[in-house]
């Protein structure tokens, strides 16, 4: 049964380990020379001796990191289409597995040989398994890494998508797309069907994950008034939520990241005395629970899948 | 045959319609919303007017504020409209991979090659129906898309930068007939759904990644220089599509890679006959280059379609 499967997957697997050196090529390379200006241009060395002050003075050095951010804009740009490659594995390690083999009959050859069927969804499911999350674990290291100076320097690595495609989560949704095509394809038994209904339940429990995040836990405010010589500081990687400029008995005025006077300004001050800014964020350092929370909601639904699964293969093929 | 074939592939028809319903029932609510900012905010008022050289002596005519007050609330939504670019893909994977490859795999179209048909119009028929509906497909959402991404192009990197001109006007039409052509021609190949579906992958990654490599040079670029110490800089939301900028000294050393300067006189930072270099597509050639990489990949699709429809002729027993 074990050679059975690496036979029937093998070139599935050459496939995968080609692709995987592909984006390797793509990715180490442009990289390196990434990281490389991000340590000799002295930016990073700045931002390590950076305040971590949750404010700081209005005049104070961003250590270039928005010219950076500017220059290595692309690469954030281009880490969004690695959002996809979780579905992909889905899509064709995940949906073919069982559909596959019921489409062409080739199961009932196996389960006529003595093989239980619960043998054969427990060898083909775990090999196939082990392999996606060695994949998947590869892809998610080699990512993160990547995007590592331009998480630093730019926007927020909690910020939606640059989250989605670091750390853990790339690894949740990619047992989860698998587990979700290997269900699939117990319930329609053909693969097109299967491989369109992974993408469907796929997209929609990412969305649906995705608008929720938010919320894993409750969110803080961070207040300070209209007239100050300080500024939040940016760069200490908070998920900003929402901001906006309230008036003193708490209505928001208008959606501004930051309306301020100096204190020291001779020209009288646009704002009504009392009124604040307000942010609403999730600390930088919640990351990696976040990170934890989301992998885990995505591995707990790929287990209920591949419970599923299991019984449909026991239960309901003929 | 006509009938044949809508009843073989309705219901991916019925799919894609589906999705398609899913798609405007996002875009047009944020679309309009975003509209209303971009014309509230007086972002697209202060864009019209707007001259090819910024005076910032001058009082906002960089359209600072009105850009400051549309990014407040739309500036998130440019990274999920990149996923958009999958979009071609998917119409590829499931209408042209299974075209052929799933009737020979399950030896469907021998039932129809001796009812009299033949195999030329068997092909002829089914490339042609199914085309057509990908074809009419890929128009409704490069419409839906470019109309929902303007607004936010144009404030963010303009609409020719990379990405962001790859769902926009006719390219993701292009895009979406050379994927179906190409899974229709896999199918030829390897006879099988799930192999054809892979080539199709990976033969859509290859060459649109090719064709954004190339694009820069579809043309040649211009060079605009100008002082690092002035009053006066390029206004940057022309939507040229900078392909690099960098900062001289007088002996023309770069001083400033991958960057630009702009610093007030008098600037004792800055030697005054510093200068930056941009290297750019205007903004005027976005059509022309829409053209050209739709024509490209349109081209590309009829290849492969001939090829296809050879092969069924003679290599598919």
């Amino acid at each position: 049964m074990l050679w059975l499967t690496w036979r029937q997957h093998r070139t599935h697997v050459l496939f995968a380990v080609l692709a995987l050196a592909a984006l390797a090529a793509v990715l180490v390379p442009t990289g390196r020379q990434m990281h490389r200006v991000f340590v000799d241009s002295g930016l990073s060395g700045c931002l390590d001796a950076m305040s971590r002050a949750e404010f700081v003075p209005e005049d104070a050095t961003d250590c270039g990191a928005g010219r950076f951010a500017d220059r290595y804009g692309l690469f954030g740009t281009v880490a969004i289409v690695f959002a996809v490659l979780p579905l992909l594995v889905g899509m064709f390690f995940g949906a073919p597995l069982v559909a596959r083999e019921v489409e062409h009959g080739t199961h009932r050859l196996v389960w006529t040989q003595g093989t239980t069927r619960l043998r054969w969804a427990a060898v083909k499911l775990s090999l196939v398994g082990t392999v996606t999350l060695a994949l998947a674990v590869a892809y998610a290291e080699l990512v993160s890494w990547w995007l590592t100076p331009l998480a630093r320097a730019g926007a927020s690595r909690f910020s939606s998508l640059t989250f989605d495609v670091v750390g853990v989560v790339p690894i949740g949704y990619t047992v989860f797309a698998v587990a979700a095509g290997i269900a699939a394809g117990t319930v329609w038994r053909r693969m097109v069907p299967a491989m369109a209904a992974t993408l469907v339940a796929f997209l929609a429990t990412r969305v649906a994950v995705a608008v929720a995040r938010p919320h894993f836990l409750p969110v803080r405010e961070r207040r300070f008034p209209v007239v100050t010589d300080t500024r939040p500081n940016a760069l200490l990687g908070d998920w900003l939520l929402d901001y906006g400029l309230y008036a003193p008995d708490g209505h928001k005025l208008r959606r501004v990241y930051r309306a301020s006077c100096a204190p020291a300004a001779t020209e009288p001050c646009p704002y009504l005395p009392g009124s604040y800014n307000l942010h609403t964020y999730q600390p930088a350092d919640r990351f990696w629970l976040f990170q934890h929370i989301e992998a885990g909601i995505f591995a707990a639904l790929a287990v209920v899948l591949l419970a599923l699964a299991v019984h449909r293969i026991r239960r309901r093929i003929a | 045959m006509t009938w044949l074939t809508w009843r073989q592939h309705r219901k991916q028809f019925l799919f894609a319609i589906i999705g398609l319903a899913v798609l405007a029932a996002v875009l047009v609510p944020t679309g309009r919303s975003q509209y209303r900012a971009f014309d509230g905010s007086g972002l697209a008022a202060c864009l019209r007017t707007m001259g090819e050289t910024i005076d910032y002596r001058l009082a906002d005519t960089d359209c600072h504020e009105p850009l400051e007050r549309f990014s407040a609330e739309y500036s998130g939504d440019f990274a999920p409209a990149v996923l958009l670019i999958f979009l071609p893909l998917l119409v590829g994977l499931f209408f042209g991979a299974p075209m052929v490859a799933r009737e020979v795999e399950r030896g469907t179209h021998r039932l129809v090659w001796t009812q009299g048909t033949t195999r030329l119009r068997w092909a002829v028929t089914k490339f042609g129906l199914v085309g057509a509906g990908a074809l009419l497909l890929a128009a409704a959402y490069a419409a839906l898309a470019s109309w929902w991404l303007y607004p936010i192009a144009v404030a963010h990197a303009g609409r020719f930068d990379y990405l962001a001109f790859d769902v926009q006007g006719i390219a993701p039409v292009g895009y979406t007939v050379f994927t179906v052509a190409l899974g229709t021609f896999a199918g030829t190949v390897w006879q099988k759904v799930l192999p054809a579906m892979a080539l199709t992958l990976v033969g859509f990654v290859g060459a649109r990644v090719a064709v954004e490599l190339a694009r820069p040079n579809f043309l040649p670029p211009v060079e605009r220089r100008f002082p690092v110490v002035a009053y006066t800089f390029p206004n940057p939301m022309l939507s040229d599509w900078i392909l690099d900028r960098n900062v001289y000294d007088a002996s023309g050393q770069v001083i400033v890679p991958g960057g630009d300067v702009f610093c007030d006189p008098p600037c004792p930072e800055y030697d005054p006959a510093a200068y930056n270099v941009h290297l750019y597509q205007p903004a005027g050639r976005f059509w022309l280059f829409q053209f050209i990489e739709a024509g490209l990949f349109v081209a590309l699709a009829a290849s492969l379609l001939a090829l296809a429809v050879y092969r069924v002729r003679r290599r598919i027993a």
